[in-house]
């Protein structure tokens, strides 16, 4: 089985500063969205069980290098970094169609994508590539099986520990949620390291000229609309019972409130509840 | 009228003799070069060695027996035993090669023996020879009757037939000299007296006639001569190889306190760790053969006295057996063929996972061991394979990848590091007194911070002017190495090398015992050469010199205090005199664990195991913390970021009924402060 696992490169979400005044981003180390370090090993692991082989497929100017460099260090067979300079403020519907393209090259029975980027998070990349490909797709998958008959079972995380099982076929594209499984860690020269050391990142120069979409959104400017206080929660800073009210999830959160009576009354409720919020 | 010149049978004494010493010199020679060739396939002999000074030392251990008595001074009577055998062997060796083979077998006793040097140690050899009986029997008693715990577990016949030949031969010897004796033979008639007990018990001949002393004589001569070269086998063959092992393994050991570990040469080599036994050294190697399962090091092994598989004297024996079996294999491989490993793996099959996972690198077997093995060093090869072929314990592989992301085990994001400390973070081009290298623990740990804060209120107190690193720290990459990790304990020490080398200071100062040791002992392997202080060395230098001021009171405080000795502070670098100062110029009242200074217990949270669930057996921090309580101490006071984590878990664990009250020496020191 070939499994395409797409990886983002995006700046480190929590160490980015953005500067109000000149409505840009400063300080920035560019990583490996942090989904992705899940779809990556939700890929290799498909590759234990079933064999095959597992192609990390990146759009990302050189810094992408990086990631994909890593993706080879950590087992998989093939990494392809596809960039324009063109594409630099490119929305998804362009890079989905860029992606949609080297996969027609590749070829492939699988295409893993994390549900949602921690930078954009637009989580449109599932639906857009599957809209492309016609093919079957699920997103926010938090349980993965893929049987020998090409049949996937695939459990969605819904709120409150729900979960929604889908069945579909090959081939498809799947969203893949956070917490799927536990990412593997690969020491610096071990055998697996070893081995990737000898692949070399393949580049693959887009020509964008053929593709048809056109950029639908454009980014016209990334602000900070309030300023937030808390940039992320430092634990250490934290007293004990805040730590205690963190871990049942109580922290910076109301408590929830059950309004009664029939569905009228309650929508009332609810009604003035928000217009005394919004005074 | 010595034995060997008369005939038996129609045969010359001399034949038989010679056919027999022959015959047994031959099966020993040929054993020791079996052996020999497996120790060859061994890769190097580990290190350059500083020729007289190891020559002294080895002689000191073997000659002089400092590997018993430093064990006794350990309450350890049994070393007693050792002493005697040994120095016994030594004395009975040199008998037999002058006056047995040389003499005797040569015919030239009576000419060797006509002098007053045999008269003296005829003495000396009628006074060892009693003190080995006792020895033996005493060997006997201990292992058979009284059976001490850390004898468990072995093949006891080896034990039980060498030490019936220690009891026998100095027994045949003395009744030998006895019937020499009623003969009016050698040594009779060079000096004044007698030797007193093969006198006295010539005795037993008197009244007998002379032909059947005479034969008395030659059957203890024959029976005592077959007694030495079947031991001289014997040691070929069983674990008492030691004999001719120990002396050269002591001589190949590096000297202590331990503290560095062999570094990897990534370019130079493909895999790390021992996959075979040909990736251990020579060195290591000879070490399983200088094992005779004596136990000490299963005695001092948290690992093992907390009921965790791991037990290191049958790490070094698997190692042997191991060895032995596959050697042949080796041996018969051409150069040219693949490197493969006949018959099990190493790591995971030789020796299980979790014996390998249960080390806390606390170095108490090393400290222990009488032939001075480094067990910790062989388990390290283990485990460095086990991270090359991509296998690791849960816990150990999550703070791999933290380590890996963001510098530090916790796994908090690398730029909250420590934050809130109140320290000021050192700028390039400033000169300053001291770098605070604050270590992960107390750049995560609310509780441990205020560690950090209190040396940090002493060293403003002294007036010194110093900085912290801040988010630039990384992890200094002990338990990294230490979990067999190389090739990411390089990387951190690479850079912080280089973050530090920007910096202008006079001495790195730090609180964790772990980042004191890989900073000062094992990063100078990487172009790292840095003064580094413990925070209690600077403490106590403060104290004395009267750099800082306390309280005035003329009182010393009442309260009960004991002192936990970190392992990588005690063992690994000798200091558990300055904490103890620091505290006697405090406290009226300190007490002491039973095992303390360098025969210290670990905590259980060295080696990586800290963030290792301990799954099998009990909490080795559990298990020290009832030490501490059986002393009822008011306060728990160690100088280890680790130890205190893991007390203060044990602490919850075992509940705090007693109110026992847990420190670091720097708190202890900030409390009296002015």
């Amino acid at each position: 089985m070939r499994t395409v696992v797409c990886l983002k490169l995006i700046a480190d979400p929590d160490i980015v500063e953005f500067d109000v005044t000149t409505e840009e981003l400063g300080n920035i180390h560019t990583v490996l969205d942090p989904v992705d370090q899940y779809v990556l090993e939700e890929g290799l692991v498909l590759r234990e069980k079933l064999g095959g082989e597992v192609i990390a497929v990146s759009v990302a100017p050189g810094a992408g290098d990086d990631i994909l460099r890593d993706a080879l260090l950590y087992g998989a067979d093939r990494a392809i970094r596809l960039w324009h300079d063109d594409l630099r403020c490119a929305d998804t519907w362009m890079v989905s169609q860029v992606i949609r393209e080297s996969l027609d090259n590749i070829g492939f029975d699988l295409v893993l994508c994390g549900a949602r980027s921690r930078d954009a998070g637009s989580a449109l990349m599932v639906p857009a590539l599957a809209h492309h490909l016609n093919i079957a797709s699920a997103t926010g998958i938090i349980d993965l099986e893929v049987g020998s008959d090409r049949k996937i079972i695939a459990h969605k995380k819904l709120t409150k520990g729900e979960r929604e099982t889908y069945s579909l076929e090959l081939p498809a594209v799947l969203g893949i949620e956070e917490g799927i499984n536990e990412p593997r860690y690969v020491a610096p020269f071990s055998r697996i390291y070893r081995e990737g050391l000898r692949k070399k990142v393949e580049f693959l120069e887009v020509d964008i000229t053929g593709l048809k979409g056109r950029q639908l959104v454009q980014n016209l400017r990334f602000t900070q609309f309030r300023p937030r206080v808390k940039v992320g929660i430092d634990i250490s800073a934290l007293s004990m019972q805040e730590k205690l009210k963190m871990m049942r999830g109580e922290l910076g959160r109301e408590k929830e409130e059950l309004f009664e009576g029939s569905p009228e009354e309650a929508a009332r409720k609810v009604l003035d509840k928000l217009r005394e919020a919004l005074k | 009228m010595s034995p060997v010149s008369l005939a038996y049978w129609g045969i010359p004494g001399y034949v038989i003799f010679w056919v027999l010493s022959v015959a047994a010199v031959s099966l020993f020679l040929w054993r020791a070069y079996r052996l020999w060739r497996y120790l060859r396939l061994g890769s190097g002999w580990g290190g350059s060695i500083r020729l007289p000074g190891r020559l002294l030392t080895a002689l000191f251990h073997v000659v002089a027996q400092w590997c018993q008595f430093k064990t006794l001074s350990r309450r350890d009577l049994s070393g007693l035993g050792h002493v005697l055998m040994a120095w016994g062997f030594f004395i009975f060796a040199i008998y037999y090669l002058l006056f047995i083979i040389i003499g005797a077998g040569f015919g030239i006793s009576e000419t060797i023996k006509n002098n007053s040097f045999f008269y003296y140690y005829s003495w000396v050899m009628d006074i060892a020879a009693p003190l080995v009986v006792l020895a033996a029997l005493w060997g006997i008693i201990r292992r058979y009757i009284v059976r001490p715990p850390r004898l468990k577990g072995e093949q006891n016949i080896e034990a039980l037939v060498i030490l019936i030949t220690v009891l026998i031969h100095p027994l045949t010897h003395l009744f030998k000299e006895a019937a020499n004796i009623a003969l009016g033979e050698l040594p009779a008639g060079l000096g004044s007296s007698l030797p007193v007990i093969s006198s006295a018990l010539s005795q037993l001949f008197t009244g007998s006639t002379l032909s059947s002393v005479q034969n008395a004589g030659t059957g203890f001569f024959w029976a005592h001569w077959v007694v030495v070269l079947f031991v001289l086998v014997y040691i070929a063959y069983s674990r008492y190889l030691h004999i001719i092992a120990a002396p050269f393994n002591v001589f190949l050991s590096p000297p202590r306190p331990l503290g560095a570990l062999k570094p990897v040469d990534f370019k130079a080599t493909e895999a790390f760790g021992a996959a075979s036994v040909t990736d251990f050294t020579r060195k290591q190697l000879l070490e399983s053969y200088s094992c005779v399962i004596c136990g000490r090091c299963q005695d001092a092994c948290p690992a093992y006295a907390t009921g965790k598989p791991l037990n290191p004297k049958k790490v070094v024996q698997d190692v042997k057996e191991h060895l032995l079996q596959v050697g042949p294999a080796l041996l018969a491989k051409k150069p040219e063929a693949p490197a493969t490993n006949p018959g099990r793996a190493l790591a995971g099959e030789v020796v299980s996972l979790d014996e390998i996972w249960a080390c806390t690198t606390c170095g108490a077997c090393v400290e222990s061991c009488p032939v001075c093995n480094d067990q910790v060093g062989m388990i390290m090869e283990l485990r460095r394979r086990l991270v090359y072929e991509g296998i690791y314990d849960k816990g150990h592989k999550k703070a791999l990848k933290r380590v890996a992301q963001d510098f530090n085990p916790w796994g908090i994001r690398w730029n909250n590091r420590a934050k809130n400390t109140g320290i000021e973070e050192a700028r390039a081009g400033e000169k300053y007194d001291c770098i605070y290298w604050l270590g992960c623990v107390a750049a995560f740990d609310e509780r441990v911070r205020e560690v950090a804060q209190a040396t940090s209120k002493i060293l403003r107190a002294a007036g010194l002017n110093f900085a912290m690193l801040g988010a630039k720290e990384k992890c200094c990459g002990d338990f990294v190495r230490r979990l067999g990790d190389e090739g990411l304990f390089q990387e951190l020490a690479l850079e912080n090398i280089r973050t530090l080398e920007e910096l202008d200071f006079d001495f790195i100062l730090t609180h964790c015992p772990h980042c004191f040791n890989t900073i000062k002992s094992e990063y100078p392997q990487f172009g790292g050469n840095f003064k580094v202080v413990h925070h209690t060395q600077l403490i106590l230098d403060l104290l004395n010199e009267g750099k800082i001021r306390l309280q005035e009171s003329s009182q010393k405080s009442g309260e009960k205090v004991i002192y936990h000795d970190p392992c990588y502070l005690a063992r690994y670098n000798d200091i558990s005199k300055e904490p103890r100062q620091i505290l006697g110029k405090f406290f009226d009242k300190t007490v002491e664990f039973p095992r303390n200074h360098n025969n210290s217990f670990c905590c259980g949270g060295g080696g990586g195991n800290a963030w290792k669930e301990q799954e099998i057996g009990d909490k080795i921090s559990v298990t020290r913390l009832e030490e501490a309580m059986k002393a009822d101490p008011q306060i728990l006071a160690t100088a280890c970021p680790f130890c205190f984590l893991m007390f203060q878990e044990a602490l919850q664990i075992k509940g705090n009924e007693d109110g026992i009250i847990l420190r670091d020496i720097a708190e202890i020191v900030e409390r009296f402060l002015c």
